[in-house]
């Protein structure tokens, strides 16, 4: 048994809008029972369209969104039940990198008070000298220079400010990291040095990060593994090398044909998805997919497909796969 | 915080020319000329309040029978009243008096109003009802009926009336407070924040007051302006300060008597207020401005 360092089962996070008549209570479902695992040291990426509740997972993991239902266990600690103050601890043990480095940093602290905040918060210096050597240390690690520890975010370009959420994330020494669209705010040449980044540190703090994106070569670039999600749920999960060159499912299958490819004269069979993402409030029955799957058939309808194993480590929620099976 | 920042790295700011949020702030101040004069005024304005009583030529209550309702003369500047006092003298040592109410006013209604505010906005719920709907019901009110309500309950004099004026100054700030609470709760910094583990408390006051600050700046300094106003008025008709006081409001509720005959009773301590008030709401539209990171050059 792989040693698993986050285990989540059956998450669902919905939430509470007014129905359609008076008096009722519909429910958007951003994610309707995700189970996957991470196991320590790996990258998981996770990818889907706008809109598919991956960001909403990624939350819900570290209690950001509390979860409607299901189960988080992280590093052997079942966390589902914490309110505020007993995930403070825990805190410490996964970390969150957001999408719009500018928005998540606050404009009215110096760089040096925003990466000292998480090491005063969990009091994890003895005085204001070590105070001073580990925030300049994390800003030598992420790549910045001491003398940037006085100014404040506006002064520094995406990039930068990104290396700077980078180094707040790392200063509690956490376990996981989940890196909400961490590069997508950012310019290409930037993106690859962000990655690069964050691909160094992984190794330096034996970190485990989940990666969410809707860029997938930027998470082919850094993921070990790779959940596709569509509508609230995974549709395929598998090592980045299988579900990569064997999609499966015809979502997977279609995104995968969308990547553009450096070679102007290569033949692309592109697979064209009509129509738009349903509403998560009112989601297709049977298979969430079926009503732009080109390959639907009339099971698709009525039945949620159940997971079918492909390889050891590669599975696809498809009525496709699972009759072939 | 400040402080703290020097200490934590003297030696790192020799390569850099600190581009702060305050140097910022007082660069776009500066370009105001309207506001740096009224600025120049109110600090004019508290050197008399300290200052005022040793440098003026009469005592406040020296009274000279010889020179009653005298209009303005080389020796008195701005005229006598009805006891032959020296105007000029007692609008001077009346600045102490309107300057301490109005700002010691607004202080506790800013206070009281910022902390309902971040409760509400924070907590929402019933809580955030509560407050609310208190508010809203003073609003209700105009100020000054408000007050005049507040003194007829606890008793005339001046203590009172900045009880009154801080119990209607409280809600303005509430409301403002609690409109950039919610706004601000939902930032991404301020769910980072939480993500790091931070407290409530940490993030209330270290995260979103201030983000508020530059608006409770502004709405301060408007605020003393019309609590100055309302507190005169309030001495005008009686219910604040108490005769020989040199309120201003008191001075101007005095020479009503002698209008027709005697103008300047009446003119100066209106122009002290007038222009008082004025200057505090210039300064409000200067710091407004230049605080507004929206409004760049």
């Amino acid at each position: 048994m792989a040693d698993i360092l986050l285990n989540v089962e059956d998450m669902k996070i919905y939430y509470p809008v007014a129905g359609k008549k008076f008096g009722t209570t519909d429910y958007v479902k951003a994610v309707d029972g995700v189970s996957f695992q991470v196991e320590r040291g790996e990258v998981f990426g996770i990818v889907g369209e706008s809109g598919c509740g991956k960001s909403t997972l990624g939350r819900g993991i570290c209690k950001l969104e509390q979860p409607t239902g299901g189960k988080v266990v992280l590093d052997g600690e079942d966390i589902s039940s914490y309110n505020n103050s007993q995930m403070r601890p825990v805190r410490k043990k996964v970390q969150m990198v957001f999408q719009d480095p500018y928005a998540s940093l606050n404009p009215r602290m110096s760089i040096f008070d925003i990466i000292a905040e998480p090491l005063i918060i969990h009091g994890l210096t003895k005085d204001k000298a070590e105070l001073e050597a580990k925030v300049l240390d994390l800003l030598r690690k992420v790549g910045l220079d001491d003398y940037h520890a006085n100014r404040y975010p506006h002064e520094f370009s995406g990039g930068q400010r990104q290396r700077i959420g980078i180094a707040r994330a790392l200063a509690v020494q956490p376990k996981l990291i989940i890196a909400d669209e961490p590069v997508s705010a950012l310019d290409v040449s930037i993106q690859a040095q962000v990655l690069n980044l964050m691909n160094q540190l992984k190794k330096e703090f034996n970190l485990t990060y989940i990666f969410v994106a809707h860029d997938l070569s930027v998470v082919e670039h850094i993921s070990d593994r790779v959940g596709v999600m569509y509508l609230g749920n995974f549709v395929e999960v598998g090592s980045k090398e299988s579900l990569y060159k064997a999609p499966t499912h015809p979502y997977t299958q279609a995104l995968l044909s969308a990547v553009p490819v450096p070679d102007p004269t290569a033949k692309k069979d592109r697979v064209i998805l009509e129509g738009n993402i349903p509403s998560p409030l009112n989601p297709p029955t049977g298979c969430k997919f079926h009503t732009r799957c080109p390959k639907c058939m009339e099971i698709c309808k009525k039945e949620a497909p159940v997971k079918t194993q492909l390889t050891d480590d590669h599975y696809v929620y498809c009525h496709l796969a699972s009759q072939k099976g | 915080m400040i402080g703290k920042k020097k200490a934590a790295s003297a030696e790192l700011n020799e390569k850099t020319d600190i581009k702060t949020p305050v140097s910022e702030m007082i660069r776009k101040f500066k370009k105001q000329k309207n506001a740096v004069v009224a600025l120049f005024f109110i600090l004019f304005l508290v050197f008399l309040a300290f200052f005022g009583e040793a440098l003026v030529p009469f005592k406040i209550n020296e009274y000279d029978y010889n020179a009653i309702l005298q209009g303005p003369s080389g020796a008195h500047w701005f005229g006598t009243d009805e006891f032959g006092r020296d105007l000029f003298s007692r609008i001077i040592c009346g600045t102490k008096i309107s300057l301490a109410v109005g700002l010691s006013a607004v202080s506790v209604g800013a206070v009281c109003g910022t902390i309902l505010g971040l409760l509400g906005g924070y907590y929402r719920g019933i809580v955030d009802s509560i407050i609310m709907r208190i508010c809203d019901t003073l609003f209700a009110f105009p100020g000054i009926i408000l007050a005049i309500a507040i003194v007829a309950i606890l008793g005339s004099g001046i203590g009172n009336v900045v009880i009154a004026v801080a119990v209607f100054s409280t809600p303005t700030f509430a409301r403002l407070v609690r409109g950039r609470t919610l706004a601000l709760k939902n930032s991404v910094f301020v769910q980072a924040a939480r993500n790091l583990g931070a407290s409530d408390a940490r993030i209330l006051f270290r995260h979103i007051l201030p983000g508020a600050v530059p608006e409770i700046i502004v709405q301060f300094t408007m605020s003393v302006g019309s609590s100055i106003l309302t507190a005169s008025s309030l001495s005008f008709l009686g219910m604040g300060a108490q005769p020989p006081t040199p309120e201003w409001g008191l001075l101007l509720s005095n020479g009503r008597n002698y209008m027709l005959t005697s103008m300047h009773c009446t003119l100066f301590p209106g122009l002290a207020i007038f222009l008082t008030v004025l200057s505090f709401n210039i300064l409000g539209d200067g710091l407004r401005d230049a605080l507004d990171p929206k409004l760049s050059d």
